[in-house]
């Protein structure tokens, strides 16, 4: 009778691992239902009850000028055909009381207001200012009005610009030209102003950010409970009865941490086959999709394996996961996703926050497999350090 | 014939607490080898050391003439360990447990199927093996504890108090098995601080307290070698002239001393069954008439108070 090799050890601990952990039914619905349901719920709470984006959006013009007048028709032709999504909504005349009050009523779900003397400022080479207004609990509408106005004054930046040269070279050339004519023209160029930031797009669904924000939540918790399954054998004595016979430390780790890189990679599969076949959520290019949930995987299983290597007790390592969960979902944006402020600029610098732009981008349609391979090797490296600390501190406590 | 355990001189501290101070421990192939001790005496710490989890301060073990490390794979495969807490999964059935722990073990196929067959048989678990751990009773999940240890038939058997919290039929039981398999030739160190249980299935017994192994032996060579005494209480009819002669014939007997009680004697003597014989013999003599008799033979728990000077068992 010959000892299994450590690869042999480490498929047959992965294996009873796994098979526990499945017939589990708490763990399936941890893996598979919770995310969905998330999703499902609080997608259709910012959407209104769909999984796709809907909003009306105000375009008051207070300014009334034909260079705003244009600058607001091109906005609004970006609106959806048929109604559906994002509806911008021009409202010449209407000043920023009447938006606010508008906003406040809900006949409109958020509002950008070109105030009066706008054109004049551009004109004149100075700032102009175009106001947001929004509805504080949706920031994700709040978030496309933002985006607009912020196209706005890129926009009214590059035609500043624009009119300048055209101005000075006509002034050169001693042709007579009219400012208003120029501005007016920049304004109304056909595809000029387009929503900047394309994860709020019209087509995008909330369910492409929602699902993947809310499995990598869930993911820390199985994860976190799949490599805590080595601290219950301790304490259950069945990892010291495998540590009497012939299996070795590493065959035991390796099992380990191959049983919770299964797991996580069965959760966010699950997720996404069932988000894309039973709601028609499109994560964008299934290989980008594949590299950022492997890579993920790996990031949240290595944070799962030092926790496991930290935490000298189960209950430990579950507050620890608890914590770390909710602060990185928090940082991640897997909760909110803003696109300013200390959550935007800390977002990188966490896993969840690294896979979730990775997988907006993706959905968005605006990347492929290749542009998200930056991403998808921080998280690798990301995984490796953590899960190289991890194993390193578990298997010291092994050796007493 | 070659020791299947040798392990000598162990040390193991723990900060600084000394839990195992020089103890060395020899196991032939057939013997049972009992380590009795009280609660904390170190029994469990020796064993985690003869079975490569804890490395010892100091001290070898050899396992079939190789050294016991935690990565010496081949000398562990000869051991199989009956942890004193049940090591299983509860969620799996027993045969699920034995397929796991055995495929780790290197069995596989039908050679697996039909050992995990055998001992289920030899543990009395064959009609509820499909069962799972957590519906077992505590007699039970004992019995597949055990199970799992022997599953490849190991050279060495460790049970580390194998019967504690388990009810006196499955004890029996349990001590049954464990016979057998010393009697089949495996080697079997066996953990216990019920005097009677090593007394039972042990050939040679160390008695080990506060780390130190302070006496080895059969159980005749740790009673006779301490020269610990049988005590006879005699109670006789009569009294007067004749019953003080009695007393006095008994007293001149060598070895034996008396203590006059109100109703006859209390004999202390080496050799509880000769002296029975000659007091009745000497009654008769003197028209004593012995109305009641109750010995007391020396057991490991005097041995133990005699060394230690207290009880082997604290509950």
């Amino acid at each position: 009778m010959r000892a299994p090799s450590v690869l042999t050890q480490a498929w047959l601990v992965a294996g009873l691992d796994l098979k526990r952990r499945l017939r589990d039914r708490s763990v399936l619905i941890q893996v598979v239902l919770a995310p969905v349901l998330l999703a499902l719920i609080i997608g259709g709470a910012f959407s209104g009850g769909s999984g796709s984006l809907k909003a009306n959006i105000w375009l008051a013009d207070a300014d009334n000028s034909p260079t705003s007048a244009a600058m607001v028709a091109g906005i609004a032709g970006q609106s959806e055909a048929g109604g559906g999504g994002v509806v911008f909504i021009a409202k010449p005349g209407l000043d920023a009381a009447a938006a606010r009050q508008a906003v406040d009523s809900n006949q409109a779900d958020a509002a950008v207001v070109i105030p009066v003397g706008f054109t004049d400022a551009v004109e004149a080479g100075k700032a102009a200012e175009v106001d947001v207004i929004g509805d504080a609990g949706d920031e994700i509408v709040a978030g496309v009005a933002t985006s607009i106005a912020e196209a706005l004054a890129n926009r009214t930046q590059t035609q500043r610009v624009a009119t300048g040269t055209t101005l000075a070279a006509a002034a050169q050339l001693g042709v007579g030209v009219d400012p208003r004519v120029v501005v007016a023209a920049a304004g109304s160029t056909p595809g000029a102003i387009t929503v900047r930031d394309s994860r709020f797009e019209n087509k995008y669904s909330l369910m492409a950010f929602f699902a993947p924000g809310m499995a990598m939540i869930f993911l820390f918790f199985v994860m976190g409970a799949a490599a805590r399954s080595l601290l219950t054998e301790r304490r259950e004595g069945t990892l010291a009865r495998m540590l009497a016979g012939p299996t070795s430390p590493s065959g035991i780790l390796l099992g380990k941490a191959a049983g919770v890189l299964a797991l996580g990679l069965t959760s966010l599969l699950a997720v996404w086959a069932i988000t894309a076949l039973g709601f028609r959520v499109d994560w964008g290019d299934p290989l980008g999709v594949l590299l950022v949930i492997t890579s993920a995987v790996i990031a949240i299983a290595g944070i799962s394996l030092i926790v496991t290597g930290l935490a000298r007790t189960e209950s430990q390592s579950q507050q620890l996961t608890v914590v770390l969960a909710l602060v990185l979902a928090i940082l991640g944006g897997s909760f909110v996703y803003t696109n300013a402020g200390f959550l935007a600029a800390v977002r990188p610098f966490t896993p969840n926050g690294q896979a979730l732009m990775a997988f907006t981008d993706l959905a968005a349609g605006n990347a492929s497999a290749a542009d998200v391979l930056p991403a998808v090797l921080i998280l690798l490296g990301f995984g490796a350090v953590t899960g190289g600390i991890g194993l390193v501190a578990i298997r010291k406590g092994l050796a007493r | 014939m070659t020791a299947v355990l040798e392990c000598a001189h162990l040390v193991r501290n723990f900060g600084d607490l000394r839990a195992v101070d020089d103890v060395s421990i020899s196991v032939a192939p057939g013997e049972t080898y009992g380590l009795l001790g009280p609660n904390g005496a170190g029994k469990t710490t020796t064993i985690s050391m003869i079975c490569g989890l804890l490395t010892p301060n100091s001290g070898t073990v050899h396992v079939l003439g190789q050294p016991i490390s935690p990565a010496a794979s081949a000398a562990k495969a000869a051991i199989g360990l009956v942890p004193q807490d049940i090591a299983l999964y509860p969620d799996l059935s027993a045969r699920e447990n034995l397929v796991f722990f055995g495929r780790l073990q290197g069995l596989s196929g039908p050679a697996l199927d039909s050992r995990i067959d055998e001992v289920l048989e030899v543990v009395g678990l064959r009609d509820r093996a499909k069962d799972r751990i957590e519906t077992y009773s505590g007699g039970m999940k004992r019995r597949a504890n055990i199970a799992v240890g022997m599953l490849h038939s190991p050279r060495l058997l460790v049970l580390d108090e194998p019967t504690v919290g388990v009810d006196p039929q499955s004890r029996n039981s349990i001590l049954e098995s464990v016979a057998a398999l010393g009697s089949s030739g495996m080697a079997v160190l066996y953990t216990t601080h019920y005097m009677e249980e090593a007394e039972r299935i042990c050939d040679r017994i160390g008695i080990i307290d506060a780390g130190r192994l302070i006496a080895e032996g059969t159980r005749a060579e740790l009673v006779s070698g301490l020269g610990t005494a049988s005590a006879v209480a005699v109670r006789a009819g009569g009294g007067g002239p004749a019953l003080e002669a009695w007393r006095a014939d008994l007293a001149a007997l060598p070895g034996v001393t008396v203590e006059a009680t109100d109703a006859g004697a209390n004999l202390t003597c080496a050799d509880s069954s000769a002296t029975v014989a000659v007091a009745f013999q000497r009654a008769s003599t003197h028209r004593v008439s012995i109305t009641g008799i109750e010995v007391t033979v020396p057991d490991l728990e005097a041995v133990f108070l005699q060394l230690t000077g207290k009880a082997l068992r604290d509950d």
